[in-house]
């Protein structure tokens, strides 16, 4: 019993995509490349994860104690990225400092008044501003209490030394009235047990509705990267069809029994297993490897980058019937991937960018995916807010494979 | 004997070039039917109108009773095609290639394996099936060509220019598979623009040139055509006219001043005519014979030889 047609367009897929996967060079720009340039983009842009630092801060350490440390390592908690002012190269120009004063730690244990200064350029982001100086009262806070707690603690121990005086956050925070030196190395030796023990209240803060996070670091490389490398996967295989037009060998397919529609079929379908196997390798290195969140529908990232690849798949057939040299291709695929690349958001997010690039953006596959890879990675969403993207990108993979199909010879 | 191909007035233009002009043709059924002509002579255009994948203007083909305008798919199934160009995946082994032609044809399991065993044996290449085709010499990438035409054994097999730039050893080795198969029932259509291929091989020949076919039969009606006589060509320093007288009876093919061919009888009639001009003092530089071939069937019939 021979086999029909759904047989043949297999089999004319799986020899797609066996010969791609034996070539060192489609491997390594299929794979390798991907990873080398997530990587660089992704500590280009801050590097990270979910969670990259917000902001610098420098910090101005005047004070040699402990309480001071501790203060700094509960700003690096908030997310900042702390460079201390005594290891900034000559002549830098920090955006905004905070001065911790000398005897900070005393005046920390009631034995004088201390003060934080935050220092800021002027002309810098008024945002950013006020979010490191939240930070630093935040910091301040969770000292303040830990200083609260261990003077509690103290008192029910039987110890009368220690009293809660002043403001909390300007000025003397407990008094060591008798025990002198003794009690402070005690009261160091706790607050170290103390920041290191997982809070018991959190405040988890969210948007109410859409709000605009730009992503940075690898959260925003690993997208850019994942469609720009597939884009470009997928344009360079139209070489390949160009190449069977020049050595006869879509002429011998095109005289078995496969029709020219098995044929087309057959070569999308195995565009698609490479661009899925590409896909699927990605995000599995995006998630394993860079640690960044891939939201909460997989699926439905998964089925917006497979109708990304079904589009530009037939984009690939459309340029290998087009043009009648291999080499003519790559270079239309290089220009092409470059350019839908940039416009669509694979290099830079696309709030980023003037509003009439954001329409053009509008008007490329890249864009449409890049637009739905945001909601689901950044905003949460679920598959039913990619459902027109996917429809998009179907719409152009039709018609970029009806062109294709259409325009499709034997030979050059 | 039945037919098992049947083309009737098959047309077929490229824009302004008429590449094939209203041919017809039937080969009947285990015959090896040879198409003879020079490159552009129209035989690659015929074979891919014949395996479907050129529509022609006008005409029709049948093959094995189906008309392959309306049976494209059904026929394709029953024809081995091979290419003139050796269209292979060069990175593949040849058994993988061989796996892949096959399954094309809807082979599949071990019946597609079985098959790529038997034609692998047929060519005499199983021991280098696993290697890549690109470390094939051009013999063997021709016999492995081959025989992605014939894995899935069909009935019908097209084979255009097969021997085209290989060494005469790799030659004769395709001509006898081509032979065998003939021997084991399969009807072929062979295009070849070598003389000698095709008087070895083919029961019948059609000579065709500028998308026409000439002449056609077998070797002997061909050579009939031209009367079983020898064509003499006479070359010096001669005008026209000096030798019209000189050759009484004899059939002029063509004469020009310092050129004269002629059909005779026999040797002796050349001597006879050799005779005369050195009566009449004529020069003569260069006597050319040619004994009643396939080669002056060809220049009888398309007025030029076929290396032109």
């Amino acid at each position: 019993m021979r086999r029909g047609r759904a047989w043949t367009v297999w089999k004319i897929a799986a020899c797609d995509f066996r010969l791609t996967m034996r070539e060192k060079s489609a491997v390594l720009w299929i794979f390798l490349m991907p990873l080398a340039f997530i990587t660089f983009f992704g500590l280009s842009f801050g590097g990270g994860s979910g969670r990259t630092p917000l902001a610098t801060l420098t910090v101005e350490n005047n004070d040699g104690g402990f309480l001071s440390a501790d203060l700094v390592s509960l700003l690096e908690g908030e997310n900042y990225f702390i460079q201390m002012s005594d290891t900034l190269p000559d002549g830098a120009d920090p955006v905004r400092t905070l001065v911790i004063p000398e005897g900070f730690t005393d005046g920390g244990l009631g034995r004088g008044k201390v003060e934080l200064v935050l220092l800021r350029e002027r002309g810098s982001n008024e945002n950013a501003g006020r979010a490191a100086s939240a930070a630093v009262f935040r910091s301040l806070a969770r000292l303040v209490s830990g200083l609260v707690e261990i003077e509690d603690g103290l008192i029910r121990e039987g110890s009368e030394s220690i009293v809660i005086r002043g403001d909390t956050l300007y000025g003397s925070l407990l008094i060591v009235s008798k025990d002198g030196p003794g009690m402070a190395a005690v009261v160091e030796q706790r607050m170290d047990t103390m920041l290191v023990r997982p809070s018991n209240v959190t405040v988890r803060s969210e948007r109410a509705g859409r709000g605009i996070e730009i992503p940075g670091g690898f959260q925003s490389s690993v997208p850019g990267n994942l469609v720009m490398f597939v884009l470009m996967t997928m344009l360079f295989s139209g070489a390949a069809i160009t190449a069977e037009r020049q050595g006869g060998l879509l002429k011998r397919i095109g005289m078995s029994p496969a029709g020219k529609g098995d044929i087309v079929a057959g070569k999308l379908l195995g565009r698609i297993f490479i661009g899925v196997a590409q896909i699927i390798f990605l995000l599995a290195a995006g998630k394993l490897l860079f640690r960044i969140s891939l939201g909460n529908d997989i699926g439905g990232l998964f089925l917006l980058m497979l109708a990304f690849t079904f589009a530009m798949g037939s984009l690939s057939i459309l340029f290998g019937s087009l043009l009648s040299d291999p080499d003519q291709v790559t270079s239309l695929g290089v220009i092409t991937a470059m350019a839908m690349s940039a416009l669509g958001g694979c290099w830079w997010p696309l709030e980023m960018v003037s509003a009439p690039l954001r329409v053009v953006a509008y008007c490329l596959p890249t864009g449409w995916t890049i637009n739905g890879i945001h909601r689901l990675i950044s905003f949460g969403m679920g598959t039913a807010a990619v459902l027109p993207h996917i429809a998009v990108l179907t719409l152009f993979g039709i018609v970029f494979l009806a062109a294709g199909a259409k325009r499709l010879k034997w030979d050059v | 004997m039945t037919e098992t191909i049947v083309v009737k007035e098959l047309s077929k233009s490229f824009g302004e070039v008429r590449a094939v002009r209203g041919i017809d043709f039937a080969v009947a059924s285990g015959e090896i039917f040879g198409f003879l002509g020079p490159n552009g002579a129209g035989k690659t255009t015929t074979i891919s109108m014949l395996s479907g994948l050129l529509r022609p203007d006008s005409g029709s083909i049948t093959i094995d009773g189906m008309d392959i305008a309306s049976h494209g798919r059904d026929v394709r199934r029953i024809l081995g095609i091979i290419p003139q160009e050796i269209a292979l995946y060069e990175e593949l082994s040849g058994r993988d290639n061989l796996l892949f032609w096959g399954g094309l044809y809807g082979l599949a399991g071990g019946e597609l394996k079985d098959s790529v065993d038997r034609a692998l044996e047929l060519v005499e290449l199983t021991d280098r099936s696993k290697d890549p085709v690109r470390t094939y010499s051009g013999g063997m990438k021709r016999r492995i060509n081959l025989c992605a035409g014939l894995v899935h054994d069909p009935k019908i097999i097209l084979l255009d220019e097969p021997t085209l730039g290989i060494d005469p050893q790799a030659r004769i080795r395709i001509l006898d598979v081509v032979k065998g198969l003939a021997g084991r029932g399969k009807t072929i259509i062979y295009t070849t623009h070598y003389l000698e291929e095709a008087e070895q091989i083919c029961d019948r020949i059609a000579i065709i040139d500028e998308g026409t076919i000439h002449a056609s039969g077998t070797l002997a009606e061909l050579v009939e055509l031209v009367g079983g006589k020898i064509m003499v060509t006479v070359s010096g320093g001669f005008g026209a006219e000096d030798v019209r007288e000189l050759v009484g009876d004899a059939e002029i093919d063509h004469i020009e001043d310092g050129e004269l061919r002629v059909k005779l009888l026999d040797r002796d009639s050349t001597g006879m005519l050799l005779g005369g001009f050195f009566s009449a003092g004529l020069q003569v530089d260069g006597v050319a014979i040619k004994e009643p071939s396939l080669e002056s069937v060809f220049l009888q019939v398309t007025g030029r030889e076929l290396r032109d």
